[in-house]
């Protein structure tokens, strides 16, 4: 029988007065399976993924280094980006794309493993802070392709085990970036 | 007969909850360890902060925080770059006054020892300092100072997370959790009792209400060559997307710490077509203040922002988002 992880709203769900009160009986089979299906599923529940606000750095580093903790359940992450244009400069030739680039740690770090998310804009230059409010939040693809060839649009991998880890990603051309954790179908 | 901390999630399979359940052995004797497993295990990114900066040789940060009331130990990550093999210290620190200023020392007590570390020329490298963080209950803001030998060097973020544990003291603890010992089941045919039913639903929600879980949000060092300031009458700080599974009305809190060389400066944080909260940041005799207000999520994929409208010059130090459980 399969084990998924399932997912709790926390705003409601935790309570901490008495599941139970006499004169209840405490092992009926109702009771177990409600609380199992609590517990499975507060240990289960994804973590947030953190926001973060990515300043340009120039060569010779360009992109940055930030981390994502995520819990267990966790098999792939889908890429999050936003990405700003400076308007004043957007009547300018076109000089993008400057795509949003990623590697994830658990994703791989050679060239082959790198993701990349087309940028949607064809005008000006990505640019932070990201005022003048032109700026566009975006999803990465949802191919899942472990073993990439080249360069492309896919998920990102985590490292699927049965406790909380740190996933480390390296990105550029973007604003902002998050990621949301996909689980798998089976903890096992 | 003992407090038992599962190392990894215990795998319990709602086939196990059927048929004949012995009350004095499984499934409620992992149900209570599970609870304790998450107690030593559940450990969501108190600070993830991703900062923003030019290079410079000393970096002073301010991290708005609320952290586990049981005075968990906390592990660190930092992501860095230098362009030179040298050596990087860094040391956290504590408020000692009430309305600590980033660049007095007397207001702030240390945390924990310094610690170094040489990286590679060149190589963008995560630094994981050795030792933990034991943030006292009740401290609302964390200080990282690091700085180089002389040369200028990156620091590109830092993540604060809870350490995983393998065993669990016995007593209660200040969240209201009470580890789950397996003595009494442990006597063949033992009766199950209600309290104990109780006691395995109410920790995880203890559990899991401690521990906030950053959102992020924009960070800047109150030294250094690059301060982003504004004195333009609309200013964005930040615009970036997050995820929260399933937290659909979760509460975020949102806290700042910032001044504005005029009083009445205006700083609004909130979700993308949704809720926000608005700061009104003042000079208060040219320092810095810690302000906090809270707003509800109606999304779990939610777009958050931080708008400025300053008085004079505003200058944030931090503007980060936390969400919390349970609330």
């Amino acid at each position: 029988m399969l084990a998924p992880p399932s997912i709790v709203n926390f705003r409601d769900a935790l309570p901490t007065g008495d599941f139970i009160s006499p004169p209840t009986s405490a092992a009926r089979l109702e009771l177990l399976a409600g609380l199992f299906a609590f517990v499975h599923g507060c240990a289960t529940t994804p973590y947030v993924s953190t926001g973060h606000a990515i300043k340009y750095q120039a060569s010779p580093t360009t992109s940055v280094l930030v981390a994502q903790r995520y819990n267990l359940g966790t098999e792939r992450f889908r890429l999050r980006f936003s990405k700003s244009v400076r308007v004043s400069s957007y009547a300018l030739t076109p000089q993008e794309p400057f795509n949003a680039t990623c590697y994830g740690t658990t994703s791989g770090v050679t060239a082959a493993d790198q993701m990349i998310v087309a940028s949607p804009f064809d005008h000006g230059q990505y640019n932070y802070p990201p005022q003048d409010y032109s700026v566009k939040v975006f999803d990465g693809s949802n191919t899942d392709d472990p073993t990439p060839a080249a360069a492309s649009d896919r998920l990102a991998e985590a490292a699927k085990q049965l406790y909380p880890q740190n996933e480390t990603f390296e990105v550029a051309g973007v604003s902002g970036f998050s990621v949301v954790p996909l689980l798998a179908a089976d903890l096992q | 007969m003992a407090i038992v901390v599962p190392t990894s999630y215990p795998l319990l399979l709602p086939n196990d909850l059927l048929g004949v359940v012995t009350p004095d052995s499984e499934p409620i004797d992992m149900l209570g360890e599970i609870g304790n497993y998450l107690y030593c295990n559940h450990s969501p990114a108190l600070v993830n902060a991703a900062f923003n900066f030019d290079p410079a040789t000393t970096y002073t940060y301010i991290l708005p925080i609320e952290p586990s009331v049981d005075v968990l130990d906390y592990e660190i990550l930092i992501g860095l770059y230098s362009a030179t093999s040298q050596l990087i210290t860094a040391q956290f620190y504590v408020p000692a006054v009430a309305n600590p200023q980033p660049a007095t020392g007397g207001d702030w007590t240390t945390l924990g020892a310094a610690h170094t570390t040489t990286p590679g020329a060149a190589t963008k490298t995560w630094w994981t300092p050795p030792g933990v963080l034991a943030i006292p209950s009740g401290t609302q803001t964390l200080r990282l100072v690091i700085f180089s030998a002389g040369a200028v060097f990156h620091v590109f973020s830092c993540m604060v997370y809870p350490q995983r544990k393998n065993s669990l003291a016995s007593g209660p603890k200040a969240s209201g959790f009470f580890p789950y010992n397996n003595a009494r089941l442990s006597v063949s045919g033992a009766s199950q009792d209600i309290e104990t039913i109780n006691r395995i639903r109410r920790n995880v929600a203890l559990t899991i209400r401690d521990r906030e879980q950053s959102l992020g949000g924009f960070y800047q060092s109150a030294v250094g060559p690059y301060f982003l300031a504004s004195t333009a009458p609309n200013f964005r700080y930040f615009y970036v997307p997050a995820s929260m599974p399933g937290q659909v009305g979760g509460l975020v809190k949102a806290r700042i710490f910032a001044y504005d060389s005029t009083n009445g400066g205006k700083l609004r944080v909130g979700v993308e077509g949704g809720e926000f909260v608005d700061f009104t940041v003042d000079n208060n005799a040219a320092s810095y203040r810690r302000q906090e207000a809270a707003f509800r999520v109606h999304t779990e994929s939610p777009i958050f922002y931080a708008d400025a409208k300053p008085a004079g010059t505003m200058r944030p130090l931090a503007i980060s988002l936390a969400f919390k459980p349970g609330q």
